[in-house]
């Protein structure tokens, strides 16, 4: 996803990621996963109460670091705020490819 | 009313009320919250916990369709709107609830008002079983701003914790130090609307949100409408 930011750029997307912890505990298992706040292509949110995770359908569903966490979801939502997709992951990591997504934002 | 009408009317409300036809379990606004936690794990416990042995490996995942975790959510929130009266009965879950109620009052007592007495906590974070039990124990700590005080404490019992993550929940504490969660994530979640919940539907308007990036901005999807499509990607701090 990171290397084709540009990709979503051209077709007029903004990659939105949003992690279910505080900003300090954020930037902490970013740190342990290898990256740091600066090199983020996008913006990533924080939902810590889960509320937004809830909303969208995904809170509290996978036992994952020992916490009780979102399931892994993408969905797409077009400039007249509809939602267009929603891939609610299966298992561990199951998630659209970059390429997946750009054609779901091809076909808009 | 003949008297024997009357009679049979009162036996059968009677009988009714045993049967909890006439009066339902209390709503989630007067239940108490050992109410709430024992409704929650009667619905969490009988099927996808206990067919996996009492507990979630990790990795483990509801599957998609699965109305659990939307008793957990509803129950999560109720807990912290009661805000710090349910403190006491939560202490009481985190000693005597079964695994699934202890681990979401721990979960919870982060977000009610801190409290001084830490105790608890520290008893879960040593003795609990379940390692989400004494992860989140851990995190109310530092979410409470009480790391600091118990600083000696903490590093003792992360010397003789044996799951990662826990090590590491113990470590963000300390890291915090007396740094308390910020009441606007609290007053958050009490302000959510239940109703919101699993309301995403494809082809129809998508849930407005309005969130904090970590690096501080406000972004809220109203923000780019009429300008650029949004790919909203949910992740799990590493990924």
């Amino acid at each position: 996803m990171r290397e084709k930011i540009a990709d979503f750029e051209a077709l007029d997307a903004q990659v939105l990621a949003v992690d279910p912890h505080e900003a300090w505990s954020a930037k902490y298992l970013l740190k342990d996963a290898g990256f740091s706040t600066s090199e983020l292509r996008f913006p990533l949110l924080l939902d810590p109460t889960q509320t937004v995770s809830a909303t969208y359908g995904v809170a509290f569903q996978m036992r994952v670091h020992t916490e009780i966490s979102n399931r892994p979801a993408t969905f797409v939502i077009d400039k007249a705020g509809v939602l267009r997709y929603a891939r609610r992951g299966e298992a561990f990591g199951d998630r659209p490819t970059p390429n997946d997504l750009l054609e779901v934002l091809r076909s808009l | 009313m003949h008297d024997i009408l009357k009679r049979g009317l009162c036996a059968a409300l009677l009988a009714g009320a045993a049967l909890g036809l006439v009066y339902p379990l209390p709503a989630a606004e007067t239940a108490t919250p050992t109410e709430m936690l024992a409704n929650f794990s009667s619905v969490w416990s009988e099927d996808a916990w206990t067919q996996r042995g009492g507990r979630w490996p990790d990795g483990y995942m509801l599957e998609t369709g699965h109305a659990q975790w939307q008793t957990r959510m509803k129950t999560f929130h109720a807990l912290v709107a009661t805000g710090e009266t349910a403190r006491p009965d939560m202490f009481t879950a985190l000693k005597r609830a079964d695994t699934p109620g202890r681990i979401l009052a721990a979960q919870a007592l982060g977000y009610l008002p801190a409290g001084e007495d830490v105790q608890p906590l520290l008893a879960a974070l040593k003795n609990d079983p379940d390692p989400a039990v004494r992860l989140y124990a851990a995190d109310v700590i530092g979410m409470w701003g009480q790391a600091a005080a118990v600083a000696d404490k903490l590093r003792e019992l992360r010397e003789q914790e044996s799951n990662r993550d826990v090590k590491m929940h113990i470590t963000y504490a300390l890291e915090r130090g007396d740094e308390p969660l910020k009441r606007e994530i609290t007053q958050t979640l009490v302000d959510w609307e239940v109703s919101q919940l699993d309301s995403a539907r494809v082809e129809q308007p998508a849930p407005e949100f309005a969130l904090q990036a970590v690096t501080g901005e406000r972004v809220a999807l109203e923000d780019f409408r009429g300008q650029r499509n949004v790919v909203l990607v949910f992740i799990y701090g590493d990924t």
